[in-house]
């Protein structure tokens, strides 16, 4: 089990699981380019921290324990010291190859390197690091509420232990782990691009209504939200980006289109829950 | 083949209304729900309807057990139904040839006046009416096995249902606690279409050995929010149903978005590789 993980950037991802690990005990040393973004980054965590001391899930005495267990640093020799070092950066693969190129370079024979990203090919990244069985994807999809899965995505070049190890953090942040073939979309994103996509072409066909439809799934699926409701919550934009992701690899197969609708919503920047509007009208909130 | 006739003695809800409008109480009659198609489907929505304390008789006209290949032996319809049959329950999916003979004896025989609901999943409901001599008599619902014990129902009336049919289909429903959903008629309706989709890619996942059948699954439920994974809601739906509405759907809408996986078709089949499948359960990946 890691004593260290590493991630790399501190965007929204970064900063969520460098906050979820320290508050499982684990240590992180958490990168970024300057420290204005680290700055930012710890910001978000003490505000979020905060809140949930407010809501009853942590208690107050422990903040600062949890909080002293993540290390920003703007060095990535500094993440030599991790057995994990997980990559949550910009959507671009020749980034992501150069960075798991220097990482393998340095990291400790041990060390599990895995890229976070949702679309691109982890084998591509893999093929880039001087000891691909140590890369592997760990993908965590977007979900209510949040890091929920994840999902280990498995080159053909990842050895057996090192998605063990992967499992082992899944498990040590308290996620579900599942292990995958490195496809687009993975699992998740094929099962909800579906999902969605067949709400849509039924509300696009007016067969029955939006509110309808999350009723009946909510009901008979037992889910806590409909796919509406679901796509408000986590973004339009996002749920356009997963489907053309699913698209641009199956041109061929209709079953992964993306739905006019969706980009009539982004395009009017009725992007969801976060817009205030989106499948559905949110009021907003009062301060 | 007749199954066991329920012994509960409530009374279906008819909506009755005096001349000038007013609704006024049920009659005290034991008017009778006659269930008929699909074993599992009969079976479940007979125990429904037995735990609200409705009177019903049930035939079975397909069990889930004859194999695709085997010649259709459908058992003979009665030749007389209990005069007091006061409303119908049509729950054939697997085969729209005993579907639709089921439905024109059942037109023949019942009075007019007698409602007949029809699972309108792999054949529209205004498709089903048009074999009627009374039109009108007819109202699609949406029944796959595992949905008898859902809260909401979806109802799609057609062309011709008229307003009093409508009426007393949504009173049977509320007397077995359920709300009705009215939704355009068309085949595969909202959730039949939705989680059979679901089904399907699921298996495409296992076919295509993206992951092991329980990772599916786990990640599935996970994606929908849901309490079951999308194999254990084929797995409790029966595949042959799940088959059989995407079937439907890839005739009905021409698209082939509905092309059924091949590992389903084969496990709606057979249901071997099904059963080692759920048997290995997670232990043998990990």
């Amino acid at each position: 089990m890691p004593k260290q993980l590493g991630i790399v950037g501190s965007g929204t991802l970064g900063s969520a699981l460098a906050q979820r690990a320290a508050i499982s005990g684990i240590d992180v040393v958490l990168y970024d380019i300057n420290d204005t973004l680290l700055r930012r980054a710890l910001e978000q965590i003490r505000s979020d921290l905060q809140r949930r001391v407010r809501e009853g899930s942590l208690i107050q005495e422990s903040l600062g324990e949890i909080f002293s267990r993540i290390h920003p640093r703007t060095h990535l020799t500094d993440l030599r010291v991790c057995e994990c070092i997980v990559e949550a950066t910009i959507e671009d693969l020749t980034t992501k190859k150069d960075l798991f190129k220097h990482l393998s370079q340095d990291a400790k024979a041990g060390t599990i390197l895995a890229t976070t990203t949702p679309s691109l090919c982890v084998t591509a990244i893999a093929r880039a690091a001087t000891r691909p069985e140590r890369v592997l994807g760990m993908h965590f999809p977007q979900t209510v509420p949040p890091l929920r899965l994840l999902e280990i995505v498995q080159t053909p070049y990842t050895s057996k232990d090192s998605i063990e190890k992967a499992r082992g953090i899944g498990d040590l942040l308290s996620i579900s782990s599942v292990v995958t073939q490195d496809i687009p979309g993975f699992i998740f994103n094929r099962m909800f691009q579906t999902w969605c996509g067949e709400s849509l072409l039924i509300a696009g066909h007016s067969i029955a209504s939006v509110a309808q439809i999350d009723r009946l799934v909510q009901d008979h699926l037992g889910s806590p939200s409909g796919p509406f409701q679901s796509m408000d919550a986590i973004g339009i934009d996002q749920i356009l980006i997963q489907a053309r992701v699913l698209s641009e690899a199956h041109p061929a197969e209709t079953r992964y289109r993306a739905h006019f609708m969706l980009k009539r919503l982004v395009d009017s920047g009725k992007t969801g829950l976060a817009a205030q509007e989106g499948f559905y009208q949110y009021a907003k909130k009062t301060k | 083949m007749p199954r066991r006739p329920s012994k509960s003695k409530k009374t279906i809800p008819r909506p009755s209304t005096t001349k000038k409008g007013r609704k006024k109480k049920p009659p005290v009659a034991q008017p009778t729900l006659l269930i008929i198609g699909d074993q599992m489907l009969v079976t479940e929505y007979g125990d429904v309807c037995g735990a609200h304390d409705i009177d019903c008789v049930e035939f079975i006209t397909r069990r889930e057990d004859d194999l695709a290949e085997h010649p259709r032996v459908v058992p003979a319809l009665p030749k007389k139904l209990p005069a007091s049959t006061r409303m119908v329950l049509e729950l054939s999916n697997l085969d729209i040839e005993v579907k639709r003979n089921n439905l024109e004896f059942l037109d023949r025989i019942l009075p007019a006046s007698i409602p007949i609901l029809s699972t309108s999943v792999t054949v529209s409901a205004t498709e089903q009416s048009s074999w009627l001599a009374t039109r009108n008599r007819l109202v699609g619902f949406a029944a796959l096995p595992g949905f008898g014990k859902s809260h909401r129902v979806e109802v799609a009336p057609t062309v011709f249902s008229s307003s009093e049919t409508l009426e007393q289909v949504s009173l049977f429903f509320r007397s077995l606690g359920k709300e009705t959903e009215f939704v355009q008629d068309c085949v595969g309706m909202v959730i039949p279409r939705i989680v059979c989709q679901i089904v399907n890619e699921a298996l495409l996942l296992c076919q295509e050995e993206v992951a092991h059948p329980h990772d599916v699954d786990l990640a599935g439920s996970i994606a929908l929010g849901s309490t079951r994974g999308p194999i254990a809601f084929g797995a409790r739906m029966s595949l042959k149903h799940v088959a059989a509405v995407l079937h439907a759907l890839q005739r009905d809408l021409g698209d082939p978005r509905y092309h059924v996986a091949p590992i389903l078709s084969q496990l709606a089949v057979s249901g071997e590789w099904w059963k080692r499948m759920s048997a290995d359960d997670s232990s043998s990946h990990r």
